[in-house]
């Protein structure tokens, strides 16, 4: 259980994907490989595209949230969080199964609470690593700043856990060249990423299934040796 | 990840107590919940059902309202079990269903102040219970306060949010949670509860919500310094270490603070009626002459 840790993306976006494929499909490989996808929608008046954000989200099996711009830090905390249980619960159901042949929903209601209190602990306890991927075309450039501001407030959102935690930060478009561009690597040094958050610039197109795919080779990359939890039960 | 929505009319039947309800509306929706309004088919009576596909914060929250229900501080829950819908499972919760107006509603324009300080009380013992049984509400807002006519009470509602003291906030809203301000972490402690308090007897008694991401803190706090409101200064700038030390230095607002302001206005139009009363009498005095 020690070396178990949870992968997970954070799509950040406010716009529709408008080059490089259907996102959806990318998230679905995300899952596949045990990463979880998140998607949180800008909304803004001239925002199109909202049911990609669902789309992604459940073919991620992650969640998804709609917000206004001053509420990206709560979203971001509470997508991370509501994804960390959802995903526990599911491996703990698996477990369950394997083990005694039920799932916790096999269990009655009055007694699943020693379960829970389980899950709980495993909440707080496990690993996390965290890849925010974060829309910066050209309708995102008048909220960067509160994109860098929510990164830094979720990261001290989760310091209080007692797991270790890693955030990572990748930003796409690159430029009018490349899909993704990677902003801070994986740290848990809070200032580290601070100062890196500073690289957030606006730039061109939305590319988000290649910039989805690239957020999955990075976490194959900088795979540690963990025998991810997750890799093993959610596909 | 989410539940379906369901029609008026689709009948949830539990899995372990077996019992029947028919959907008649959707009341709200969050991001692993539905709550509609259904008819127990067994009573004849309305809930309020609120299905989750989050089996143990569904379970939490559970426990949590029984803890507080019996004080009429939350919903009645009546059961919680499964449902299967669509092939799939959830988890359910049959409460009270209860027709009020939320707060939101109120924070149009100021309230004044002896109603303000009531509502806050209110929740002030609310929180205190679940204080002391080790969990913090944490999401404390307007839309999760019902004021119940039929029964002139104030009723937490949602407890989706509440965790443990000393675990992390999951679930909070901008401008009541101290960390979005500045001035505080979101380890879930007691301070942390008070401070959203604070915040809303200072949002019900100016009639407009502050937005922390373009105004300044301690601006707040000069405002509730022009307000004479002590306990709000107190716990913005998080003093008390208890909700009770919170609740006991609001039941004596009584006679401080806007009321000392109310007292002179009402004390000058005292003296300006008392001379009047005077006037006319030696006035009378020398007409009549005696």
């Amino acid at each position: 259980m020690d070396n178990g840790m949870i992968n997970q993306i954070i799509l950040v976006t406010d716009g529709q994907s408008n080059i490089g494929g259907d996102p959806a499909l990318a998230a679905y490989e995300a899952a596949s490989q045990g990463i979880i996808v998140n998607a949180i929608g800008i909304i803004d008046p001239s925002s199109v595209g909202m049911q990609e954000i669902k789309d992604i989200a459940k073919a991620g099996n992650g969640q998804y949230q709609l917000v206004q711009i001053e509420d990206l830090a709560s979203s971001m905390v509470l997508v991370t969080h509501q994804s960390v249980q959802a995903t526990l619960e599911q491996i703990v159901s698996s477990q369950l199964k394997q083990l005694i042949g039920s799932e916790v929903g096999d269990i009655s209601p009055k007694k699943r609470g020693k379960v829970f209190e389980f899950i709980e602990r495993l909440q707080d306890e496990i690993a996390l690593k965290c890849l925010i991927l974060t829309d910066t075309s050209g309708s995102m450039s008048n909220k960067l700043q509160a994109a860098r501001e929510s990164i830094i407030s979720l990261f001290k959102s989760l310091e209080i856990r007692s797991g270790k935690n890693l955030i990572g930060v990748m930003s796409f478009p690159n430029g009018s060249s490349g899909y993704t561009k990677i902003i801070s690597p994986f740290t848990d040094n809070c200032s580290e990423l601070e100062d890196e958050l500073l690289k957030l610039q606006p730039s061109g197109n939305t590319p988000t299934a290649p910039a989805l795919r690239a957020a999955i080779s990075y976490f194959l990359q900088t795979k540690e040796d963990n025998n991810g939890l997750l890799e093993q039960f959610v596909v | 990840m989410t539940v379906p929505k369901l029609t008026a009319g689709y009948e949830v039947t539990g899995r372990w107590n077996k019992k029947k309800y028919a959907v008649i509306s959707q009341l709200g929706k969050g991001g692993t919940a539905r709550v509609y309004l259904a008819l127990d088919k067994v009573s004849g009576n309305n809930v309020a059902l609120k299905i989750s596909e989050n089996f143990s914060s569904l379970n939490r929250e559970y426990n949590i309202m029984r803890l507080l229900s019996a004080n009429k501080f939350s919903p009645q829950v009546y059961e919680i079990d499964d449902c299967k819908i669509m092939g799939k499972f959830y988890n359910y919760i049959a409460m009270e269903y209860i027709q009020g107006t939320t707060l939101k509603m109120l924070i149009n324009q100021p309230i004044e102040p002896k109603t303000a300080l009531s509502i806050i009380k209110f929740i002030a013992i609310a929180l205190g219970i679940l204080h002391k049984n080790g969990y913090i509400y944490c999401d404390l807002k307007p839309e999760n306060i019902i004021y119940d006519k039929r029964k002139s009470r104030i009723v937490l509602i949602d407890f989706g949010g509440a965790v443990k003291k000393g675990s992390c906030v999951v679930e909070y809203t901008p401008v009541f949670d101290r960390s979005s301000w500045g001035i505080g972490t979101r380890r879930a402690d007691e301070s942390y509860d008070i401070f959203a308090l604070s915040m809303l007897l200072m949002i019900l008694l100016k009639g407009e919500l502050y937005n922390p991401s373009k105004q300044e803190f301690y601006k707040i706090i000069k405002e509730s310094d022009v307000l004479k409101m002590e306990p709000i200064k107190k716990g913005l700038l998080m003093k008390y270490s208890n909700i009770w030390e919170f609740y006991r230095d609001i039941k004596s607002m009584k006679n401080t603070g806007l009321n000392k302001e109310y007292d002179k206005i009402l004390n000058s139009i005292l003296v300006i009626a008392i001379s009047i009363f005077l006037g006319i009498i030696i006035a009378a005095y020398k007409i009549i002459g005696f």
